[in-house]
């Protein structure tokens, strides 16, 4: 955006007042940003910091005295304030958020982040106080921000996702909650980088309006927990999708989020985290353009389509039936009542026996519901046609045992995929044959027998040595684990049916990347 | 047909991973009549001397050192097996095929316990006999356990092909009895001094 490197932009708000407006200029982002800095509070309190042209700048030493100055006597602090107040001017429309960092992340720079969390269970007394003063310093910057133009406050906490989860009240917490608190008539953004699902419950407590997750987290699995009136915000991945990725890739797996989680009234498309500095402004823009169309064409539907999707959750093959043909009715494309119902019932129960929160009989039972809407969609949608990527699988040679390859064959079609199951007892030469004719993206081999999964290993081999050395193999089965998948070559191992489409998922995106 | 009445006990439904389901656990008991209607259960159990038991099963057994280890001392050996006929598999292929997987899994699982509680009746009486006569039993143990060979399968099969040929049982290249459902075992019975 700019010609001058990051260590002149953080101190300069001219410089970046004229890159934050070029960026925002192409990018119409809901809330907008001033480029801040995690460092700049910790700094603020007395900790040293490193500036460099292409790095953010970081905590190079802890202060020799902490002290609590007014953000208005903070250089940078001031200057970010001038930002934030010429972003007002130009993007008056806009949510400006007034982004700070909480005060257990502030603090963790401050004193070091393992006394930190040493002092939480040895000296709470004296972690405490650090967070007070982290607190005192996050209030005064966010006051100087919001009386510059800010109006909504983003909280990114990135720390306390390491705090015990029947700690976090009383180290990160309480002070958030004070925080929002205080500018309860704005809206208050959480963010908190990691798996944060066992704390989903006290980061909406804190009286948020809406929780940032970061993109490990699978948000089918945790909208249950997040209450209908706080925001699920997130979370295509910043890095490997977004800044690494090409304009058209980015632009399908925005399509993907949007398509599962846009039938939630309080979902907002964002990223998992911070798009780092280096993202080329064309995949953002790629970003923003196709998760607004997808929305758009998504909203009209998606009350109908959220009430598809729980009847199928539920197992209700009745109700499913009847909503699938209103859906028809309504004019609701079939691939759309696919996607963002059937599929997503699915994905979300998925997600639920991932975490452990139900067996597989449940999860057959909604699958059941899927297969009852699907059916009557079957001819019409795009799935059964060949344009959906197609998996190959079979139990291997030797091997008459199908229950597993069946259940990984029902949540592979059920995930958006064509499956051509060769059956059981199938030899190298048939796995062969059937990858030439037909053109998988990924293989699927299962062996349940001790005998048989020397198999494994002879199928891999005759596709390495014909050649065919990209293709992703997977192996699962009864008599196989990580370590005889490793010793077979394969690509990796799914240990059941659901964790093996994860796997699959992961594998075709990546080989489809590659190509 | 022997009548079975399978009765829904706490520890079934935790095996069939129904605990905490109740939507799933209120179509159990039409599963339940269904299975009952399709098995066809048998069991089979003969003795043969230890010297015999690893004539029958050369190479297999002796190159086992589990099973060495198993019946050292055992003057006899007990061989078992049950099952339940082909149609619950079936059956439960039929579902798959239907896209009712619901049942189709907890057809084949409901396969599974059956049988394997077949066994344990069988594995109970042969327990009971051997102590009548002044005996001890060993532990049961099964092909494709650690080092005890798949192959030992095709002596099952062939033991039981030529004692009850009604049972409709077949062998595959895999040395897997068809149907899936159906469970052989030996033991050891060997004199208390």
């Amino acid at each position: 955006m700019v010609d001058q490197g990051i260590d002149e932009l953080v101190h300069d708000p001219d410089i970046k007042t004229r890159a934050a407006e070029l960026y925002y200029g192409l990018v119409d982002a809901d809330v907008i940003f001033y480029f801040s800095d995690i460092a700049i509070q910790a700094e603020a309190m007395g900790a040293k910091v490193t500036y460099s042209r292409t790095g953010m700048p970081a905590v190079s030493s802890p202060p020799e005295a902490v002290n609590v100055p007014r953000a208005s006597d903070v250089s940078r602090m001031r200057a970010n304030a001038q930002v934030v107040s010429s972003l007002a001017v130009s993007f008056p429309e806009r949510f400006r958020a007034a982004l700070i960092y909480g005060p257990f992340t502030v603090a963790g720079q401050v004193v070091g982040e393992e006394t930190l969390m040493r002092e939480t269970t040895s000296r709470p007394q004296e972690a405490e106080k650090i967070l007070e003063q982290s607190f005192e310093c996050a209030r005064s910057y966010a006051d100087l921000l919001i009386e510059a133009g800010a109006n909504l406050v983003w909280v990114s906490d990135p720390l306390a996702a390491l705090i015990a989860p029947e700690d976090f009240q009383k180290f990160a917490g309480s002070y958030l909650r004070r925080l929002f608190e205080h500018y309860s008539g704005l809206p208050g953004i959480l963010h908190i980088c990691g798996d944060t699902s066992s704390i989903i419950s006290h980061m909406a407590s804190t009286g948020v309006t809406g929780i940032s997750f970061d993109n490990c987290m699978n948000l089918l699995g945790i909208e249950d927990y997040v209450p209908e009136d706080t925001l699920i915000i997130g979370n295509l991945d910043p890095v490997e999708v977004v800044s690494q990725g090409d304009p058209a890739g980015i632009a399908a797996s925005t399509r993907d989020l949007a398509a599962v989680m846009g039938i939630k009234n309080n979902f907002a498309l964002s990223t998992g985290c911070a798009v780092p500095p280096s993202a080329p402004v064309e995949n953002v823009q790629s970003f923003m353009h196709a998760g607004r169309k997808a929305l758009e064409e998504l909203g009209p539907f998606s009350s109908h389509l959220a009430k598809l999707q729980q009847a199928v959750y539920q197992g209700l093959t009745q109700e499913t039936q009847q909503l699938v043909q209103e859906a028809g009715n309504a004019g609701i494309p079939a691939l759309t009542t696919i996607r963002s119902g059937l599929t997503r019932a699915v994905r979300k129960a998925s997600a639920c026996y991932e975490a452990g929160r139900c067996h597989l009989p449940s999860l057959l039972l909604k699958v059941d519901a899927f297969y009852k809407g699907f059916n009557m969609l079957e001819n019409h949608d795009q799935q059964s046609n060949g344009s959906q990527p197609l998996v190959l699988l079979g139990t291997v040679k030797g091997d008459t045992h199908d229950i597993g390859k069946n259940l990984v064959r029902i949540f592979v079609q059920t995930n958006g995929y064509d499956v051509l199951d060769l059956g059981v007892n199938v030899s190298a030469q048939e796995f062969l044959d059937a990858f030439l004719a037909d053109g998988p993206v990924l293989i699927g081999l299962s062996a349940f027998t001790s005998s048989s999964k020397n198999q494994l290993q002879q199928i891999i081999k005759t596709f390495r040595d014909s050649g065919y050395t990209e293709i992703p193999i997977i192996v699962g089965g009864a008599a196989v684990n990580a370590e005889v998948a490793r010793r077979a070559g394969a690509d990796g191992y799914g240990r059941d049916a659901v964790r093996a489409v994860e796997l699959a998922n992961r594998l075709v995106a990546k080989s489809l990347a590659k190509a | 047909m022997p009548a079975t009445r399978i009765e829904i006990s706490k520890r079934l439904i935790k095996y069939l991973q129904l605990s905490g389901d109740q939507d799933g656990q209120a179509l159990l008991p039409e599963i339940l009549a269904e299975a009952e209607d399709l098995i066809e259960p048998w069991s089979f159990k003969e003795r043969v001397s230890t010297e015999d038991f690893f004539k029958l099963f050369h190479p297999w057994a002796g190159q086992s050192r589990s099973i060495c280890s198993l019946l050292e001392g055992s003057k006899y050996v007990w061989l078992m097996a049950a099952g339940l006929g082909p149609a619950l598999e079936e059956r439960s292929s039929e579902y798959f095929e239907k896209r009712e997987h619901f049942k189709g899994y907890i057809l084949n699982r409901l396969g599974s316990w059956l049988a394997e509680e077949s066994m344990r009746k069988l594995d109970r009486e042969v327990e009971r006999q051997t102590v009548l006569s002044g005996f001890q039993a060993t532990r049961r143990y099964s092909p494709g356990y650690k080092d005890f060979a798949l192959q030992a399968q095709e002596v099952f099969y062939s033991i039981i092909r030529s004692k009850r040929p009604e049972i409709e049982l077949h062998l595959s290249q895999a040395h897997i009895l068809m149907p899936e459902k159906t469970v052989t075992a030996l033991k050891g019975e060997f004199s208390p001094e």
